[in-house]
């Protein structure tokens, strides 16, 4: 078959591989109707993020319809039309019983590779590092899928594909930080970053019940996006002298109950702090420029909430001391998007949500590089680049 | 308890948890034969107590074994939140003189590792009846794990 293989640091090739195969006994085969880019992603492909190995198949965000089950499959059935979150889960230990699907405990064959840097392993996820399980992506033709019957969720009739591709991940990821907030009504969020998951963090948040939302980012056709698409207020923080000024001034000198970092480890910003990050980065002596994440902490009003959806790996300059001295409460995780896939479907199907404005560039497969290329430069307004077997 | 107690007794389990390390085959007479590779070289393990839903040890046959002994013990978690498994082994690197001072430079890390790994692949394969894998996956290299 063929699929996006990553090469090395920014080397992506479209290359012919062997076709996947039921290895374990919950194990299906998807045949990929569209798949996704992610801003995650760019951290690996950057070289940001270590354990990547020269032929790993990329893509972790994903739909398709089922080819093939394993013996001990259940629920899904050859000819199902599915989407899939992009955490692996096995649906029986603790984590996932606790609906903490992103911290499975069965799902990663590498424990080692992760267990001296985090502590414990988190789930396999695809395509995604070694770090992370090693397991293939699925930017390609077919992919593997271990634990079938808990991670495919069939799609109802009726809602097209561009509707129901984000809702393998930045839907889920978007709508579990908002979660995360508690919102009350009448309360103001404001999300750092306009692409596809903080788009969906803003969207969700309206949701969930705030009564304004604002969505902080540099890039005007994404600022328009929340204002046309979600109903966000917005800051390009290009424009402004201090984000935290204009978030205070807007919400009567009280700032934002909660704040969404939807940006990560490969933040823009301004001034002296961004030219520290980006130095230090650069020669690799550490891994974040985190200027987002250090103005929601600082922006996030007295006993806020601060919601962190943004990848990150260790960061210097972090200031802990706003966080206990304000007493924020921190929420963060990678996706618990199994969580949440009745209520995003039940959303998307009765019209309240429908994410395929993300999907402004369309690639077949072959062309993933370049689909890549364009949403790593966000050339020509792409916010997401969709790729078609 | 019983139940993994009668899952570790199971030559089957022991192959399939420790196959990234070493390959295990029983011999008969609750006997095991290990083989880590070139390197590392072959030994045959013992079972030398054994009380069931609890507690066994195996200990090495002959010498030039790289793992001397091993026990695993169960007992109940706190909270009545399953079972605790606590894996040792004794590990006697190849070498000599010479192999033990790299170990001894490596730390624990290595033996830690290896046997924190089999008890991950334990868990998985008792809660869910299959170990997580890589294995014949797409991939442009000739290892694709």
């Amino acid at each position: 078959m063929r699929a996006l293989i990553w090469n090395g640091v920014n080397d992506l090739r479209v290359e012919t591989v062997k076709d996947p195969e039921i290895v374990n006994p919950h194990d299906c085969i998807l045949r990929v109707t569209m798949s996704t880019t992610c801003g995650s992603d760019l951290h690996f492909i950057d070289g940001y993020i270590p354990t990547m190995k020269a032929g790993d198949v990329i893509g972790h965000e994903f739909m398709g319809v089922v080819e093939d089950v394993g013996p001990e499959v259940k629920n899904v059935k050859k000819g199902d039309r599915v989407v899939v979150p992009s955490f692996i889960t096995c649906g029986q230990c603790w984590y996932c019983k606790n609906k903490l699907y992103s911290l499975c405990d069965n799902t990663h064959p590498k424990p080692e590779l992760q267990e001296p840097v985090f502590g414990y392993p988190t789930a396999g996820i695809y395509g995604y590092t070694h770090a992370f399980g090693g397991y293939a992506g699925a930017h390609a033709q077919y992919v593997r899928v271990p634990f079938a019957d808990n991670d495919c969720f069939k799609v109802p009739d009726g809602l097209p594909d561009e509707q129901v591709l984000f809702l393998s991940d930045a839907a889920p990821t978007g709508y579990m930080g908002a979660d995360f907030c508690k919102i009350q009504r009448g309360d103001v969020v404001a999300v750092w970053g306009c692409g596809g998951v903080g788009l969906m963090a803003q969207k969700s948040a309206f949701l969930m019940g705030a009564e304004r939302v604002i969505g902080i980012d540099r890039l005007p056709e994404r600022l328009q996006m929340a204002r046309e698409h979600v109903g966000s207020e917005t800051i390009n923080y290009e424009e402004v002298d201090s984000v935290l000024e204009v978030l205070k001034e807007m919400t009567g000198g009280r700032g934002p109950d909660a704040c969404i970092d939807a940006v990560g480890m490969e933040a823009h910003g301004t001034g002296l702090q961004y030219a520290y990050d980006r130095a230090k980065q650069l020669m690799y002596m550490h891994t974040d420029r985190g200027q987002a994440l250090r103005e929601a902490i600082l922006a996030c009003r007295k006993g806020g909430t601060l919601s962190i959806l943004g990848v990150y790996g260790v960061m210097d300059k972090f200031p802990i001391g706003a966080i206990m001295n304000k007493g924020l409460t921190v929420r963060t995780a990678q996706q618990h998007g199994q969580a949440y896939m009745d209520r995003l479907l039940d959303h998307a199907q009765k019209g309240e949500l429908n994410p395929s404005f993300l999907a402004t560039h369309r690639f077949s497969l072959e062309d993933a590089p370049q689909g890549y290329a364009m949403f790593k430069h966000k050339d020509d307004g792409c916010v997401r680049s969709v790729f078609i077997p | 308890m019983d139940e993994l107690y009668r899952r570790w007794r199971d030559p089957e389990t022991l192959r399939r948890i420790m196959a990234p390390f070493a390959d295990v085959q029983p011999t008969g007479d609750g006997q095991t034969r290990w083989s880590a590779g070139p390197d590392l070289g072959s030994w045959d393990m013992r079972l030398a107590d054994d009380r069931p839903g609890e507690f066994m040890r195996w200990e090495a046959q002959g010498g030039g074994a790289l793992i001397r002994e091993a026990s695993v013990r169960f007992r109940p978690a706190a909270g009545n939140r399953g079972t605790v498994v606590v894996l040792r082994a004794s590990l006697d690197p190849p070498g000599g003189m010479l192999g033990r001072i790299a170990a001894q430079m490596l730390g624990n890390t290595v033996p830690a590792a290896l046997a924190s790994k089999s008890l991950h692949y334990f868990k998985a394969l008792v809660q869910t009846g299959e170990i997580p894998t890589t294995d014949r996956q797409p991939a442009a290299r000739p290892d694709p794990r």
